[in-house]
């Protein structure tokens, strides 16, 4: 009882810590590290706040994809560790050549504003009612007509279905966005930096089946209780990360178009029901019949998760991968900056 | 009647299409799509004729608890700018991007993102949640960071990253209002909040917030440092899309935040702060104005000039807000004061339409050009206008709108936001709008005068530019100019349009 305050205090001196540590750095390996070690500590902080929803999805998304995200992107900022040693350039600002390097101005500028908008976040915060006025009673009032039973997944899949599909166009986005800077159609027969490991290839061969369950298990966990196509998502995309990296299937084994239904199936499958209801003409647009509501949202959940995984597995494999390729676009870079 | 929903639908299922879709194939679904998205866009103007607006709420849940889509007169405009640029720069597209092999991979790109952010300024248009909208402009701000890098120069590659970060700064920023927001109101839709808005340090907060990142996004002076690069290094009818849609799409999202959610805090519902928010935004836009036309008058290609011409151009929009918070703090009489908000609002619509067109119409020239000169350099534009007289003709007829000239449809905004500053007693921005029109003058002449300057040597060859993307241009140019010789028209059908939204609000109001 008495433990949970200092728990708390704790958690947000390591928060505070970490940040502080993070932002201090200027090598960006370690600043890497502490990124997901933040992630982890801020996915603790949802769970005190009871957010277990968001703490599985920033877990999974803020600490892990990220972080492989992260590192895959400092392989080809970095190419060459024994370089930087040499002192030739300033490791902080070098993500950004063509920019000058932040000057002091910049830092009092920057933290004039920061300041600024803690205080004004603070005394905001501390003026707001102490009893929560939000949507929460009226969420639960609906619920039995939702077809779920967990608030959380009825709000996505049914009350605010339409922005759950918008945000499924976000990530379909962010792939074609990786695609048209690589001008690639699709992660196709893209090759680890680095040959299997056999025992990685081992473990993952054994662990992957298991991984599967657990993507299944929260996504149906999701009808009833913190989980969902997001968080059994980005299961499947680690999944499938990992089969890749053991030189197992995966996204670039698929063939193209098998692949690409994969990749659209979450996003199109809203849109067929947006089509169908707005078409018909008695259903209002997006609303499920009423005793179809379960049902579909098990299907539209289910084909989600399969678009997340997908997507977010094949935005990790080109970007991992990214090292081999971006060398030889790296090279002409430079050419064209001396150039220029 | 047409559903409103079709016009977030259709983009949407034409990317997919285009996704799926190879080859040649491609950019012929994507034209296919967006006449089709034109057709449901005019198909929607009678019934706003004859209703004022139309709300539909979506999945059958109520505003509290769903989403509900929201159209009245100004957002059928902005939906009808949309199509007509977003056709014309489809139809121009298909010739760019057929010019060779490289553009051919390009366009194999472009077309899916392009209608993904369609799909995104559409929903924006109909908007009516302030949660829905943070995700709208995800999409909207994804996709065009997305169409920026397409052409993967360094340059492009530099100005996109930054684009991405000043964008996903200022979504953060809105995003932190909005969830003050529901802290302190518990509910998202935009009139439901606005018809309980109080003044409290949380809802002054969320207020600053989701301002400033709608700003940043809209690129008002002292953030429009991400623009210029942004909008010069895309492809053409990228530059053209980005400068004549996606940066209209952010203000009209702010117009709805000011006007329709906290009319409580801006000086609109009767009480008039000690300082009015909206003299400050105005001050910012008279800035940009005289800033930003600067800088164009300064720069020596092309396409930076253009891409700084649109931040001048934008500071026009912001005056509205000044405009409006002055008229009732002062307290004028409500008959002479709907006169002149009117007129007001039938400015800033007509301004943001004829630089839509206009500006389009800049970058889709600058295009044809650089196709044909292989440079954007004004220097290389010598006696241009004798060899390429279509191509000179466009950027003279946009040239003419973007200074307000007469028969064009700038000369109607400037027009009238001038007689608005004139009779609500507020000089001073007249003299802005005066000011900022002779600067425009003075880019858009050094654009002409180089085109007329004789060139030494004839023998430099022209590569030959495919009819459809000149003539698409041209039609944009003079769409621009036709608008205005049927102002009446126009100006008839906006009061009427924006019945029953904040125009009428005001008027109403004491």
């Amino acid at each position: 009882m008495s433990l949970a305050p200092i728990f708390d205090i704790l958690l947000i001196t390591a928060l505070l810590l970490v940040s502080w540590r993070l932002l201090g750095n200027s090598d960006l390996f370690q600043a890497a590290v502490l990124f997901i070690s933040f992630g982890l500590f801020l996915s603790l902080a949802w769970v005190r706040l009871q957010a277990p929803d968001i703490a599985l999805a920033e877990a999974a998304v803020g600490a892990g994809l990220t972080g492989a995200l992260l590192f895959a992107t400092l392989k080809i900022v970095e190419p060459k560790q024994g370089r930087s040693k040499n002192g030739a350039q300033p490791k902080s600002c070098r993500l950004d050549r063509a920019a000058e390097c932040p000057g002091r101005m910049h830092y009092i500028l920057a933290s004039i504003f920061v300041l600024g908008l803690a205080g004004l976040l603070l005394t905001a915060v501390f003026s707001l009612p102490d009893t929560a006025n939000g949507l929460a009673g009226l969420t639960s009032g609906f619920l039995a007509q939702s077809g779920v039973e967990h608030p959380v997944t009825a709000v996505l899949l049914n009350f605010r279905l339409y922005d759950t599909w918008l945000e499924l166009g976000v990530l379909l986005l962010a792939l074609l966005g990786v695609l048209g800077t690589r001008d690639r159609l699709g992660p196709q027969n893209v090759t680890a930096a680095q040959p299997p490991n056999p025992v990685l290839s081992w473990l993952v061969r054994g662990l992957a089946p298991f991984m599967l369950l657990a993507t299944v298990y929260l996504l149906w966990l999701g009808d009833h209780a913190p989980g969902g196509a997001f968080q059994a998502g980005v299961v499947l995309a680690a999944t499938l990360v990992l089969l890749w990296l053991a030189g197992l299937g995966s996204v670039v084994r698929m063939p193209r178009h098998a692949w690409l239904f994969s990749l659209v199936a979450g996003f199109s499958a809203m849109l067929v029901l947006a089509l169908c209801t707005t078409l018909a003409p008695d259903a209002v647009a997006l609303a499920y019949p009423q005793s179809w509501a379960k049902a579909l949202i098990l299907l539209l959940e289910s084909v989600a998760t399969i678009s997340i995984g997908v997507i977010l597995a094949s935005l990790t494999v080109l970007v991992l991968a990214g090292e081999g390729e971006a060398n030889g676009a790296g090279a002409a870079e430079t050419d064209g900056k001396n150039g220029m | 009647m047409t559903h409103m929903l079709w016009v977030v639908l259709l983009p949407f299922l034409g990317a997919l299409c285009c996704l799926i879709l190879r080859g040649r194939a491609v950019a012929g679904t994507g034209i296919l799509f967006s006449l089709a998205v034109l057709a449901v866009c005019t198909n929607l103007l009678p019934g706003i004729w004859t209703q004022g607006q139309i709300r539909v709420e979506l999945g059958g849940w109520a505003a509290p608890l769903g989403i509900g889509l929201h159209l009245d007169g100004l957002g059928t405009f902005f939906l009808l700018l949309t199509a007509i640029v977003g056709v014309l720069v489809g139809l121009y597209a298909a010739g760019f991007f057929a010019q060779d092999k490289k553009h051919n991979a390009m366009g194999r790109h472009f077309w899916p993102i392009w209608l993904l952010l369609w799909g995104g300024l559409n929903g924006v248009y109909l908007c009516s949640d302030v949660f829905n909208a943070y995700v709208l402009l995800e999409v909207t701000g994804l996709s065009a960071v997305g169409l920026t890098v397409l052409s993967k120069t360094t340059a492009s590659l530099v100005a996109g990253l930054r684009y991405l970060l000043a964008a996903m700064f200022a979504s953060l920023m809105y995003l932190l209002g909005v969830g003050l927001l529901y802290a302190a109101c518990g509910q998202l839709d935009f009139v439901l909040l606005g018809q309980d808005m109080t003044q409290s340090p949380a809802t002054l907060t969320a207020f600053g917030l989701m301002v400033f990142g709608l700003l940043v996004k809209t690129a008002l002076l002292p953030f429009h440092f991400w623009l210029p690069p942004a909008h010069s290094s895309a492809p053409a009818p990228v530059s053209a899309i980005l400068s004549a849609l996606v940066v209209k799409a952010s203000f009209f999202l702010l117009l709805r935040i000011w006007f329709t959610v906290f009319p409580a805090l801006t000086g609109q519902a009767g009480s008039s702060p000690v300082l009015p928010p909206g003299l400050f935004l105005g001050l910012l836009g008279g800035l940009a104005v005289l800033w930003g036309s600067l800088q164009a008058v300064r720069q020596i290609r092309l396409k930076l000039l253009i891409a700084y011409s649109t931040v001048g151009q934008l500071g026009y929009l912001f005056l509205i807000f000044a405009l409006l918070s002055v008229s009732h703090g002062a307290g004028g009489g409500p008959s002479g004061a709907t006169d002149w908000t009117a007129m007001a609002w039938t400015g800033t619509v007509f301004h943001v339409f004829s630089h839509g067109l206009a500006k389009a119409a800049l970058f889709l020239a600058a295009g044809c050009l650089a196709l044909a000169m292989g440079t954007d350099d004004l220097n290389a534009m010598r006696n241009i206008a004798g060899r390429m007289p279509v191509i000179t003709f466009t950027l003279a007829m946009a040239g003419v709108s973007l200074m307000g000239l007469p028969p064009s449809a700038g000369f109607v905004a400037k027009w009238m936001l001038l007689r608005a500053a004139l009779a609500s007693g507020q000089w001073w921005w007249a003299v802005v709008i005066i000011l900022g029109g002779l600067l425009t003058a003075a880019y858009v002449f050094k654009i002409l005068a180089y085109t007329f300057v004789p060139s030494q040597d004839e023998t430099v060859p022209l590569r030959p530019v495919p009819p459809a993307m000149t003539l698409t241009a041209l039609a944009l140019a003079l769409l621009c100019a036709v608008s205005g010789f049927r102002a009446e028209e126009v100006i008839a059908l906006l009061p009427h349009g924006l019945d029953g939204s904040p125009l009428s609000a005001q008027g109403g109001s004491p």
